[in-house]
């Protein structure tokens, strides 16, 4: 590493207040971007409601956005082939009592020889063949929400439900239309099924690491997200890489397509010496900080002590220093010598490797050494004032 | 000739009417000349500005300056160009030489211009107000009583309301305004919203321009009348930004709104002014070269109280600085001098002549001679300034020479001739002395005629000087060869000579050591050279100096930062000191001013750069000493940054000086910046270990950092995105350069589309987005490299050479001689490559140029005066008898001037010029009486001739000889703004006085009896 070392003898007198000394801390180095992204949903996520029945759609019970459980009523369908399946098992009931008092006559006959065990045969099998066809239709009627047992007289309203919780997005089919069997009619969300696809670049993408989290951020609300995988395909119009990230949303609605920011943040992967931003500064073509020589440091923690004091001793001593010393040719000297005690400062050349928050990563300083952590300003322009404006005899 | 004088008395009505007439016009030129506090000594200069907003040096440098210096440098007349690039500006001054017509140069330059080839979108070059140096004449403030008003309202005040107004007083040539802030509208755009509304960045400038439109449709007829058809399409208020479209597809609009905040903001700005610790809205007016500042800032102030009433209420124009201030001081200091003179010859004469009607008029003669001089400075364009009317202060003391011979002989001759007709005694008395008057008078107009060969700023300075004298000469002349006779023949009685108690005493003194040098004249001819020649190896040694520094009893410093301080940083800096100045140094001063950075036109201060000036309150006793101890303190206090003291207008003087601040200076000329830092840094050492070096300070042109932009071009093909594009991002949406503007009235904003938070920091700026047209979205870092680099702040150049100054000062020491050293030594210890070079530059040039032309003018006057002597004495001998006097009066000059401890500057060379003057019109006045005594008495010895001739002539000479003594003695003891600068000329010239009447008195009629002893026998 190649070290510059310029050291600068002069006092930081009044200004010390303005020169904040810390420590190089050993940090934990993450990345922080922020690109577009773009909430979606993914295929599975989204279900249709269909009317199993053709027919007339005659009402819905629900409206886009709205909120529906399992097992709401989503709408209503007159339909003429449920009204024939109802009558259909009407007709199956009357005709099953009618098998059965059959069969039970051609069983007396049967006991008492007058009916051959043919017929006994035949009237069991029709009486069986009765049963299963309404057996059959009833399921087929509680399966379209309609109680069998409750059925009296033949319906031809058939009623659809939710059959999962979700959130109504979209009415498919305009009211009183006629449908046919298997028509999606309503369009449901379910509500855990947001997803945003950060765009990033290409470059980024590639050297991103497996465990990143993100965060969106729309309209002031902030979402956490969870990465899922990267896209195996750019977006052609942008040509960005696409990462998957699911939102771990609260019942929130979000709008998707709906372009937001995200926030990615990848975290502390490795460790650097670090130091605060505010520490850095050009010098001379390339990046430095500033750190205290040898023994210029405990004359400033001594200072720091002081606090709001040293300012007037700084200032007595100058006094004095004038009183005594200031005219004959060696003062300047001596001031010189007595500045050189005090806070001297070296330049440090660095090379920065990564920035996090506040802080940057830097080749060049050891953990735990101090540097001026903030009025590098101050520190600079001495070292250059020295540097450039001399004073003479 | 004696005709002539009876006549003058014949008509003396006439004559008195013509001097009453005369001494009228002259009263009025008094009250109506110009007043300045300096003569103009601005070089013909035209100035060209090119404001680059967000550019850097070196592509001003190559793009603009050099384009412009290029075509100028074709220019005829052109003396010197001088350039200096820096961030957003190049600045190109070229000097012209002196006797072209201002006008007519800026002609020329605008036609140049016109041929300059300057990139479009980079600047439009302007030239800099008509204006001098030291046109600065009036500093005001916007102050906000009712404190309601922003400092962007403030601007916008100055711009709109108070500039205006001020610029179209008589004289004004231009308004400048610095601090406080230009409002503009921001258009806030995040670059990511731009791919969820499918627009580009060219798209919203596009949008912004094209919506702002007006347009006539002309009119239509209906109903006999005429309405007239307006398409008024500009923005009238915000809405209408946001509401503008900027792609529309199908019915769906995309509206400036929909991706951005637009909001009222403040455009970068590169100066500031902070008073007494809190920014101010600060204005500066300059005057037009030529005119009378005094006249002008009247004018201002007479306009103020309008400016004030259309100003909001609460807000009203304080007064910062007025030049007049300064320029009454100065012209005080002159004028107290000039009467207490006029007052002191006054005494002089009546203790000499020691009657009353004598004294009464050659008293008169003082103020009449004076106003035929202001007569002629009005008729000559000369200003009443420091220098112009020292030049009366100096002659006030032989104005009356000429009129005291003439009264003296005629009082003389009545009082000889008690029978004789007056009329006839006194044109007699006249024509006896006119011959010798009016060669005496020549001969010192002559003397100081050739001053005003004197080129440069010394020649600017003392011409007017050298002028003034001519006229008052002039006029005494008039008066003592026109008025004179007339005066003498109503007033003069013949009477007994009253014998003054004061000569009675001085005689007794005087003979027995003529008795004495008489009879050891060759000794004391011998003693007197070798006199002189010791003065003479003095004076070779003394230091020299091209001006002694004036004192404008102000505080001002110039305060630098290190190269690239932010102007927040530098506000902050001001704002500190100030407070730290009225606290500490609350008895002395009233009020701090820091201007910092640059105003608005053409200034070339950078961000680090700051002018502090000091309001003191009255009454301080010790002004240099409450200036060392403050200068001391605030550079221990404030330490980071440089103060150098200076003063109002000898900074604005100093950078006259080639654009160099400072009194001394070494540029550097060479190609590469890094090899000229590396021979500054050499030089400065160098310079370390010469004796006298009080501060130096190099011009630090690196160390500015940078983030460079540079476009990797094959990254952005793969985007479809153009190095336009890019280019247009960076100024308009980081470099916040408007597109449009928004019409107020007569008022306009710009609006710019800034980027929201490109400027955060390094890495924010790295990660704009763009957006090509067909979609593809891209950071900017990634299709350019963007690294942070050191560059030069500034690039100065000289004849279209780079440069670099190293400036210092020097105390106690002479700069002629430390110069002389400090070059043998940067010649033996610093390695110069090939292609470079040094000069040196400063006060220290202007010297050397005014020594060079010295040395030509000073043999000439001496041939022309030789030449005057001969045609007056008609004799070789005579005249160099005559000139022979002059060294005896540089004797006492030579030993006043090293007594003092004044070093050799142009101002005492004046002096010695004036002594040259007195010292030859003492030996005429010696000499033609001995030729008169030898042609009346042919027969007496020599030497008894001798010595009733200086006998006889003892009192016109001690008369002249104190008179102009006594006449500037008040220049000597005069305090106040400008006395300095006379202060080592009046030295000199009152050395000088002492000891060319004494030898006069003593050595010349030796000299006269080693040169005539012979032939008289």
């Amino acid at each position: 590493m190649k070290r510059l070392f310029i050291t600068l003898f002069a006092a930081l007198s009044l200004h010390a207040s303005d020169v904040v000394i810390e420590k190089a801390e050993l940090k934990s180095f993450g990345k922080q971007i922020h690109v577009n992204a773009k909430i979606v949903q993914l295929s599975n996520q989204r279900q249709q409601i269909v009317s199993r029945l053709g027919g007339h759609l005659e009402r819905y019970f629900v409206e886009p956005g709205k909120k529906v459980k399992d097992g709401d009523k989503i709408a209503e369908v007159k339909s003429l082939e449920l009204s024939r399946m109802s009558a259909d098992y009407i007709a199956l009931g009357k005709k099953l009592e009618a098998a059965k008092a059959r069969l039970a006559s051609t069983e007396s006959l049967y006991e008492k020889g007058l009916a051959s065990k043919q017929d006994l045969n035949r009237e069991q099998i029709a009486f069986a063949s009765i049963e299963a066809d309404r057996n059959a239709l009833a399921s087929q009627l509680a399966s379209l929400g309609v109680t069998p047992s409750s059925l009296k007289k033949p319906t031809d309203t058939l009623i659809i439900r939710a059959h999962s919780d979700g959130l109504v997005s979209r009415l498919l089919v305009p009211l009183h239309t006629n449908l046919s069997a298997e028509t999606p009619i309503v369009s449901l969300v379910r509500s855990s099924g947001y997803y945003a696809i950060a765009y990033i670049g290409v470059a980024e993408a590639l050297n991103m690491p497996k465990k990143v989290e993100g965060e969106l951020h729309i309209d002031g609300k902030s979402f956490r997200c969870r990465y899922l995988y990267l896209l195996p395909k750019v977006d052609e119009e942008t040509q960005r890489a696409q990462m998957l990230f699911w939102i771990e949303s609260d019942s929130r609605p979000l709008l998707l397509n709906a372009f937001a920011e995200m926030e990615i943040n990848m975290p502390p992967f490795k460790k650097h010496v670090a130091v605060k931003r505010t520490a850095l500064t050009m010098f001379e073509g390339e990046w430095v900080v500033f750190v205290p020589s040898e023994g210029g440091h405990e004359e400033y923690a001594e200072h720091d002590e002081h606090g709001g004091h040293d300012e007037h001793d700084e200032h007595d001593e100058h006094d004095e220093h004038g009183e005594h010393g200031g005219h004959d040719e060696n003062s300047g000297h001596d001031e010189h010598a007595e500045h050189t005690e005090k806070k001297p400062y070296e330049v440090r050349v660095v090379e920065p490797v990564g920035r996090f928050g506040g802080y940057i990563a830097v080749k060049g300083v050891e953990p735990g050494e101090e540097y001026v952590a903030d009025g590098v300003y101050f520190v600079k322009s001495l070292i250059l004032k020295s540097e450039l404006g001399g004073h003479g005899h | 000739m004696e005709k002539f004088f009876k006549l003058l008395i014949r008509y003396k009505l006439l004559v008195l009417a013509l001097f009453v007439a005369v001494a009228g016009f002259g009263y009025k030129a008094y009250k109506e000349i110009p007043v300045d506090a300096f003569p103009d000594i601005t070089p013909k200069q035209v100035v060209i500005y090119t404001e680059s907003p967000g550019n850097s040096a070196q592509d001003i440098e190559k793009l603009i300056t050099y384009p412009i210096e290029s075509a100028m440098a074709g220019l005829p007349g052109v003396k010197m160009i001088l350039s200096n690039s820096i961030f957003g500006l190049s600045y190109v001054s070229i000097f012209f030489e002196e006797r072209y017509d201002t006008y007519f140069l800026r002609q020329l330059v605008t036609e140049r211009l016109n041929s300059v080839d300057i990139p479009q979108g980079w600047g439009k070059p302007v030239m800099g107000p008509n204006t001098t140096g030291l046109g600065q004449v009036f500093w005001y403030r916007i102050k906000d009583n009712s404190g309601k008003q922003s400092l962007t309202r403030l601007r916008e005040l100055q711009e709109y309301v108070v500039a205006p107004m001020l610029k179209s007083v008589d004289g004004v040539e231009e308004v400048i305004g610095w601090g406080g802030f230009d409002k503009q509208y921001e258009v806030l755009i995040d670059p990511k919203r731009l791919q969820a509304v499918d627009v580009t960045y060219d798209e919203i400038i596009e949008a912004l321009q094209k919506a702002n439109r007006s347009a006539g449709g002309q009119y239509l007829e209906m109903n006999r009348e005429q309405y007239l058809i307006r398409g008024s399409g500009f923005y009238r208020t915000l809405e209408d930004i946001k509401n503008t479209v900027v792609r529309a597809k199908e019915a769906k609009a995309v509206t400036i709104g929909d991706i951005a905040d637009v909001r009222a903001g403040r455009a970068p700005r590169f100066g500031a002014v902070s008073i007494d610790g809190e920014e101010a809205m600060f204005g500066m007016v300059l005057q037009r070269s030529g005119t009378n500042a005094a006249k002008v800032v009247e004018r201002i102030k007479e306009k103020i109280p309008l400016v004030n009433a259309a100003l909001p209420a609460g807000v009203e124009i304080e007064t910062v600085y007025d030049r007049t201030e300064i320029t009454h001081k100065a012209v005080n200091t002159m004028t107290s001098a000039l009467l207490s003179g006029a007052l002191l010859v006054a005494v002089i004469l009546f203790l000499f002549l020691f009657e009353l009607r004598s004294a009464f008029i050659v008293i008169l003669s003082l103020p009449l001679s004076l106003l035929i001089a202001f007569l002629l400075m009005k008729e000559y364009g000369i200003s009443a300034n420091l220098m112009s009317l020292s030049g009366l202060a100096i002659a006030i003391g032989m104005i009356v020479d000429g009129t005291i011979v003439v009264v003296e002989n005629a009082f003389r001759l009545l009082h000889d001739k008690p029978e004789a007709s007056k009329i006839d005694i006194i044109a007699e008395a006249t024509a006896g002395v006119a011959k010798p008057v009016i060669f005496a008078l020549l001969i010192i107009a002559a003397i100081f005629i050739p001053l005003l060969s004197l080129g440069g700023l010394a020649g600017k300075l003392y011409t007017p000087m050298a002028i003034d004298i001519v006229f008052v000469m002039l006029g005494s002349l008039a008066v003592a060869m026109l008025l004179v006779p007339v005066l003498s023949y109503l007033l003069l009685k013949p009477a007994k000579h009253g014998v003054s108690p004061l000569m009675r005493g001085i005689k007794a003194l005087y003979l027995p050591a003529l008795k004495f040098t008489l009879h050891h004249a060759k000794t004391i001819t011998l003693l007197a050279a070798l006199l002189f020649g010791a003065t003479a190896w003095l004076l070779s040694q003394q230091g020299r100096e091209f001006m002694p520094e004036l004192n404008e009893e102000s505080i001002m410093y110039r305060v630098i930062g290190i190269p690239g301080t932010a102007l927040t940083q530098n506000i902050e800096t001001a704002k500190e000191m100030e407070r730290y100045i009225l606290k500490e140094y609350g008895t002395e001063v009233s009020s701090v001013l820091s201007m910092i950075g640059r105003s608005e036109k053409g200034e070339t201060a950078q961000a680090n750069y700051m002018e502090v000036l000091l309001t003191l309150k009255p009454g301080i006793e010790d002004l240099p000493a409450l200036a060392k101890r403050m200068t001391q303190d605030l550079q221990e206090r404030f330490e980071y940054v440089q103060f150098v003291p200076t003063q109002p207008i000898a900074m604005r003087i100093e950078e006259l000086l080639e654009g160099v601040k400072a009194e001394l200076a070494v540029k550097i000329f060479g190609d590469d910046q890094k090899v000229m830092d590396s021979i500054a840094s050499q030089i400065q050492k160098v310079l370390g270990t010469v004796e006298g070096l009080e501060r130096t300070e190099v011009e630090t042109q690196l160390g500015q950092a940078q983030v460079t932009i540079r476009p990797d071009f094959l990254a952005l093909s793969r985007y479809g995105i153009g190095a336009d594009e890019v280019m247009r991002v960076i100024r308009h949406g980081i470099g916040e350069e408007p597109v449009t503007e928004k019409i107020e009235g007569i008022r306009r904003f710009g609006i710019v589309p800034k980027i929201d938070g490109a400027k955060n920091d390094i890495e924010s700026l790295g990660a704009v987005m763009l957006r090509s047209a067909s979609g593809k979205m891209v950071r900017l870092d990634e299709v350019c490299d963007v690294k942070v680099v050191q560059g030069p702040s500034f690039i100065k150049r000289e004849d279209l050479s780079r440069y670099m100054v190293i400036s210092m000062d020097v105390e106690g020491r002479d700069i002629a001689s430390f110069v002389k050293e400090a070059q043998l030594k940067i010649d033996k210890e610093v390695d110069i490559p090939k292609g470079y070079y040094t000069r040196w530059a400063g006060d220290f040039k202007n010297m050397q140029e005014a020594t060079k032309k010295l040395m030509v003018i000073v043999p000439i006057t001496i041939v022309i005066v030789i030449l005057l002597l001969y045609t007056a004495f008609n004799s070789i001998k005579k005249s160099l008898l005559i000139l022979l006097g002059v060294p005896m009066g540089l004797i006492g000059g030579i030993i006043a001037l090293v007594m003092s401890g004044e070093y050799l500057s142009v101002s005492a060379i004046v002096g010695f010029i004036a002594i040259f003057a007195i010292a030859i019109l003492n030996g005429i006045v010696l000499v033609s009486f001995i030729d008169e005594l030898r042609e009346r008495f042919p027969d007496v010895e020599l030497e008894t001739l001798l010595k009733d001739a200086a006998s006889l002539r003892l009192r016109p000479v001690l008369m002249t000889a104190f008179t102009t003594l006594f006449g500037i003695l008040p220049l000597l003891y005069v305090t106040g703004v400008g006395s300095e600068i006379q202060y080592p000329l009046a030295v000199v010239v009152t050395g000088g006085i002492i000891s060319s009447t004494l030898l006069t008195l003593l050595v010349l009629p030796a000299l006269y009896l080693l040169f005539y002893k012979k032939e008289h026998k």
